[in-house]
């Protein structure tokens, strides 16, 4: 049985392995053309520092915001994921909604850029930093209180908080592809007639680099326990098909052709006769 | 049906002697004593069977300084080196944070306090004390130092055995006679006296383990010299199916000897990409297994000891005692984390079949050899009249250790034996055709050999220099030789730029800053290319210097290189009993051609090449940046190269014998030794046997089973 699949397998080798390369070749080429988008997560602030505890910023009003300003790391950011404490309530129906916008040069803390002058032992460690580190600039925006209205609006969502369980960190995802660079992300709720206890978000007291957590315009002390969602493309195949196309075609290479070997012996017989 | 029927009985009598040597090497001590068991320190509301009367224990403690080894030191400051690297990675400022137990000195050594329980225990009479186990509730680890006295004279000291808060307890060997034990115990927590159970025993304890090593060592010594011309017959014609038992024989062994000790190389970051990929898209890690991959499993030293450890792992194992972790991970795994399947295969399988975690993890490990063991069969199998060779170096004790351990280097040993059998088959049948399904399962297995160490791959350009006559015609040697090029190329490439296939990496993959082995402290692959770059000639120094210095090393500065990894190595005289051994094994191989001159020079020429590119692998990613040495690179690195080495002796003397008829001393010695029934397979398979035999019964049994 076995040397039948053998002699099968060397009979047919000039088709299958032929074909097989040509596959790879496909799977090789197809892969770099489509590749696969996949969620890139990324802690932030989401474990606290020894003696630090987290607590809950509750919502006190539909007019409450709770606003959040950071910088991309030079992707597109996808979404967000923010703990959600729903007061033990169901919350049916109550919506929270997520805007995006994009800071403008007008939001500059003009304090830093117009009176001060950096702090030269900081600039040598910014320029030591790696690249994705480099993100001091958006230090400067990062102003006592904030001005919504010289900002652009890059999206508007919502979210039923009815789908998701209480201290979940549901995945918030952005509409826009250009929630790009410095941003400030603003959070508040539509209770859409339910009279339950409003919802909060889950903060602690860390202090993070290059980022500030704002309660109606004004900074707080602490910041929002979150992920920052991005993107990225793989390439699942493209390993194994460009290996296998050389491997298969390393095999084919030393087939031995049916129509070429009956030529052969064709031009040898003719030579002979 | 009569040589069969001496077979039988040959294999009974093998089973009762063994058990007969493990009753009268390890249990003639104890045989007649009068106790089994005695405790002392039994607290009323104990358990009072076996409690013994009529001794005395006095205690007291006292608080002092002990400076942290070398390692230990080093330990905490390659964690304090990763931690300002991360700091600063994410813009914080770094301060170190050192525990509090531990005090710097002024000059700058790291301390740990202690408390210091000095016990005197007066036995109350004469007892032949086997084992002495001491229960202790610790909640840091500890240990203990043990000097016994007869008749007031000091009869053993210096025995330490360490005690793990895990299992509370520690247990070790004393072996002689004794009235009164003194006593020191270690430990960061402070004890007082009711806190301490002593305990002294004297029982038969028979192991099936060390009944199997027995079996095994008059199982081999049978069959090479006892087993008749029948069974030499057949080891001659097929001495695959010899290294399949022996591997098998010396593996199982290795793997029921060590438990769940990880004392193999980074065993505990393999066990880790193992067990996540021995699951589906959710990963439930139970806290077991996160002590295993996190290395904080408790290590055993004696059969008592590993009791109470596999209890205590059992325990923490199951899901309702511990509720296990959630994790996530993607359908495709990574390129790299695939070498894991045999061992994942193992854990999957341990789970499905409900065994405890010590029998999970040795199925783990089972899969890893078996997995060796099938590749390295089929590479014997293949290899033409050179099987013994290709034989000796698949039972090499490094390779069946690091098979029965959790480690993706079994497949680089196994697939690369195999892709250069393949190789030098080829090289060797010159006149020959290269068929398709060769250069298929040749460059197959070079590829799977190289999937977690790519720059072996090197090693299969070899084939560059075979000769046209070797193909079907001059395009399909074009075509067969840049297909080879191109395998080279992309899976070089990707060491540089690896294809990221998961979420997570991304970060990682494309930043080269960051690229660095961070075991070591001052690593950067950017930085150690940049000097390599400027200062060419400086670093061509240095790597002949770590070259010729590691030859130097194993040949003549007396290192062992026959090694159990962490468990410990053979003499350095049995580096040179292995490198004769090859010698033979190549020389007087049944081999109907030799190499020739020309592939010999470019083989010792790839093997240069190979060497100087792990060396310097080595020294971008693992030594500091502009270190005079290169750092990190082990002996077994160059295992895949024994048999391009040794299959440029193949055939010696034979061309010259072809072309002048004139019969050289290597080729009357093989024609004499073909006369004899096997002895060539016989001696190889024979040293091969006494030295893994030899090392299993030092290393395994006699340090940790006993």
């Amino acid at each position: 049985m076995l040397n039948k699949i053998k002699h099968f397998l060397s009979k047919y080798a000039y088709i299958y392995l032929p074909i097989g390369t040509l596959l790879c070749l496909a799977g090789f080429i197809g892969s770099y053309l489509f590749p696969n988008e996949v969620l890139d997560t990324y802690k932030v602030n989401v474990t606290e520092e020894e003696g630090d505890m987290e607590f809950v910023q509750y919502f006190t009003g539909a007019e409450n915001e709770i606003g959040y300003i950071m910088e991309t790391d030079g992707r597109a950011m996808k979404g967000f994921q923010i703990g959600i404490s729903k007061n033990g309530q169901a919350l049916e129906g109550t919506e929270l909604v997520y805007r995006v916008y994009a800071l403008n040069d007008e939001n500059r803390n003009h304090a830093l850029t117009e009176g001060e002058v950096p702090n030269e032992n900081e600039e040598l460690s910014n320029e030591e930093s790696f690249d994705n580190n480099n993100v001091s600039e958006i230090d400067e925006y990062l102003a006592e209180e904030v001005d919504i209205s010289s900002m652009t609006l890059l999206g508007e969502e919502v979210y039923d908080l009815g789908a998701c369980l209480d201290g979940q960190y549901p995945y918030l995802p952005f509409g826009n592809e250009l929630c790009t660079g410095k941003i400030y992300i603003t959070l508040t709720y539509r209770a859409n007639g339910n009279t339950e206890p409003a919802p909060g978000i889950f903060m602690n007291h860390s202090e993070i680099l290059h980022v500030a957590t704002y309660v109606d315009g004004k900074k707080m002390d602490g910041n929002l326990k979150c992920y920052y969602i991005y993107t990225h493309d793989t390439y699942p195949f493209l390993y194994d098909s460009r290996v296998m196309f050389c491997i298969l075609l390393a095999a084919t290479a030393c087939v031995a052709f049916p129509a070429y070997s009956k030529k052969k012996e064709v031009t040898k017989s003719d030579e002979e006769n | 049906m009569k040589k069969t029927k001496r077979h039988i009985i040959a294999v009974l009598l093998i089973i009762v002697l063994a058990s007969l040597l493990e009753i009268v090497v390890f249990n003639r001590d104890v045989i007649n004593s009068p106790y089994t068991f005695l405790r002392f320190n039994v607290a009323d509301n104990e358990d009072q069977t076996h409690a013994a009367s009529g001794y005395t224990m006095q205690t007291e403690v006292v608080d002092y300084l002990s400076p942290l080894t070398e390692e230990e030191t080093n330990e905490i400051k390659v964690r304090q080196d990763n931690e300002r690297i991360l700091a600063e990675y994410r813009g914080e400022e770094y301060k170190p944070v050192y525990d509090e137990n531990i005090v710097v000195g002024d000059d700058g050594t790291l301390y740990r306090k202690f408390k210091q329980m000095d016990i005197s225990l007066d036995l109350g009479g004469d007892y032949y004390i086997k084992k002495l186990k001491l229960e202790a509730g610790l909640d840091t680890f500890g240990g203990f130092l043990v000097e016994a006295y007869r008749d007031d004279q000091l009869v053993k000291d210096n025995m330490y055995c360490s005690v793990d808060p895990k299992i509370d307890a520690g247990v070790m060997y004393v072996g002689c006679h004794a009235d009164h034990l003194k006593i020191v115990l270690s430990s960061e927590d402070i004890l007082s006296q009711d806190d301490i159970r002593i305990e002294i025993s004297a029982q038969v304890n028979f192991s099936l383990l060390r009944a199997s090593f027995f079996a095994v060592l008059l199982f081999a010594i049978y069959v090479l010299f006892f087993a008749g011309k029948e069974i030499w017959s057949v080891l001659h014609k097929k001495p695959e199916w010899f290294f399949a038992i022996f591997a098998l024989m010396l593996g199982g062994l290795i793997i029921e000897g060590l438990g769940t000790n990880m004392v193999s190389y980074d065993e505990y970051a393999h066990a880790k990409s193992a067990y996540k990929l021995s699951f589906g898209t959710t990963i439930e890690t139970t806290e077991a297994a996160m002590q295993m991959v996190g290395n904080t499993l408790p290590y055993f030293n004696n059969p008592e000891e590993r009791e109470l450890i596999e209890a205590y792992e059992d325990m923490i194992n199951d899901p309702d005692y511990i509720a296990p972790d959630i994790g996530h991970q993607t359908r495709l795994p990574r390129t790299e984390t695939r070498v894991y399947y045999p061992m994942a295969a193992g854990f999957y399988l341990g789970r499905v079949l409900h065994v405890g975690f010590a029998d999970m993890m040795e199925l783990a490990r089972l899969g890893n050899l078996l997995c060796y063991i099938f590749i390295v069969f089929f590479a014997v199998k293949k290899a033409k009249g050179y099987q013994m060779l290709v034989a000796a170096i698949g039972l090499l004790p490094n390779n069946i250790f690091v098979a029965s351990s959790l480690s993706y280097d079994m497949l680089v040993n196994a697939c690369l034996l195999l892709g250069y059998v393949l190789l030098v088959n080829e090289i060797l049948t010159s006149d020959e055709k290269i068929k398709p399904s060769n250069a298929f399962l040749m460059l197959f297995a070079f590829m799977v050999g190289c999937l977690s160490k790519p720059v072996y791959i090197i090693m299969s350009l070899m084939l560059l220099f075979l000769p046209k006559k070797k193909f079907q015609n001059r395009i399909s040697e074009v075509v067969f030789k840049a297909a080879l090029l191109g395998l080279n190329g992309f899976m070089l490439y990707n060491i540089f730029f690896p294809t990221p296939v998961a979420g997570g990496d991304y970060a990682l993959v494309t930043n080269n800053a960051y690229a660095g082995d961070k075991r070591n402290i001052g690593t950067s692959t950017m930085g150690q290319l940049k000097y390599v770059l400027e200062n060419p000639l400086t670093y061509a120094k240095i790597l002949l210097d770590s070259m010729f210095s590691m030859l130097a090393d194993y040949t003549v500065r007396k290192q062992s290189y026959i090694t159990y990894a962490y468990m410990g190595s053979a003499n350095y005289l049995i580096n040179w009993v292995m490198i004769g051994l090859g010698f033979f094994a190549a020389l007087f191989a049944n081999v109907k051609t030799s190499m020739g001159k020309v592939m010999g020079a470019l083989t010792h020429l790839m093997n240069f090449g190979v060497v100087a590119i792990v060396f310097s692998s080595m020294y971008i990613s693992y030594t500091p940046v502009g270190n005079p040495k290169i750092l990190g690179v082990q002996g077994r690195y160059v295992i895949p190269l024994f048999l391009p080495f040794l299959s440029c002796f193949l055939g010696w003397g034979i061309r010259k014998y072809e072309k002048t008829d004139k019969q050289g001393f290597i080729v009357k010695c093989r024609q004499r030794l073909s006369v004899l029934p096997a002895v060539y397979e016989r001696v190889i398979l024979g040293v091969m046997m006494a030295v893994s035999l030899w090392m299993t019964y030092h290393l395994i049994i006699l340090t940790i089973n006993v």
